[in-house]
């Protein structure tokens, strides 16, 4: 397995990238963007959700593997720049996300605002982790 | 976007792959798998189900679970991850990391059943193995 080579993880990159996702899921779901919709479709108390802290720790966890991984996946792609890893991110977003979300989502009869609030999330933030571990290799 | 080529993509072995796990997942939530535990879990009642749209969301499935596995392929290639172990060692990580993770992050904020979680990921785990694992033989 020559293509999985952990030491190609920068940790900087890492660190930094998952604060930029957070940010990101922070402006996207603040009541004055995004967040009052996505609560009044997921059904769910908004400043409850807001304040939970377990999903908090989910979301920081899956954000640094997400990023160590791309660091792996996109030094061996050689996607080395800010603009390749920004559409790195959004394409795998798009595809694996955005698309299989709905897959999931269609399933369970959620609302389509709600996947597609949820999946473009994603995509955003897939792209700035794609970009700041592009800005790092 | 280099890495964006079709060049060196078996689409045998992609056809073959996405039938594989486009039947796994058919039976995964089948009554003879977890259907009955995760409809449970989802909170999902018949009356849910006669209001969605079952076209689309077949129609979707076909389609999202292909392009899925043509992005593998495609990984694969552009990896050199050329064995099966290759395959099903590479599916394995981008379902965990891509899908289940989002599936973690979301479930938790909506506060929706774990078990939806773990039934959810665990298909798109084993999917993307099982599809990597046959690109890899091809």
């Amino acid at each position: 397995m020559g293509w999985f080579d952990p030491g190609e993880v920068r940790w900087l990159a890492v660190a930094v990238a998952t604060l930029a996702a957070f940010v990101v899921s922070f402006l996207w779901y603040h009541p004055r963007a995004l967040g009052t919709a996505w609560a009044r479709h997921a059904g769910v108390d908004g400043e409850g959700a807001r304040a939970a802290v377990a999903p908090r720790i989910m979301a920081a966890v899956v954000f640094a593997v997400t990023a160590a991984v791309m660091c792996v996946v996109q030094a061996e792609l050689l996607v080395v720049s800010v603009g390749g890893g920004l559409l790195f991110g959004a394409g795998i977003g798009l595809l694996l996300r955005l698309l299989w979300g709905a897959f999931h989502g269609a399933h369970e009869a959620r609302p389509a605002p709600l996947m597609l609030i949820d999946a473009a999330h994603d995509v955003v933030a897939l792209a700035v982790i794609g970009a700041v571990v592009g800005a790092f290799l | 976007m280099d890495w964006l080529s079709f060049e060196g993509v078996d689409w045998l072995g992609v056809a073959v792959a996405f039938v594989v796990s486009f039947a796994f997942g058919w039976w995964y939530y089948s009554p003879a798998g977890v259907w009955k535990a995760w409809k449970r879990a989802a909170k999902v009642s018949d009356a849910d189900m006669e209001g969605a749209n079952m076209g689309a969301a077949f129609g979707g499935t076909v389609l999202f679970n292909a392009l899925g596995v043509i992005l593998l392929a495609v990984l694969m290639v552009q990896l050199s991850a050329t064995t099966w172990i290759d395959g099903l060692v590479l599916g394995a990580i981008i379902a965990l990391v891509y899908r289940a993770g989002a599936h973690a992050i979301h479930n938790g904020f909506a506060m929706r059943s774990p078990v939806v979680t773990v039934l959810d990921g665990l298909h798109d785990v084993i999917a993307l193995a099982v599809a990597g694992a046959l690109l890899g033989l091809f």
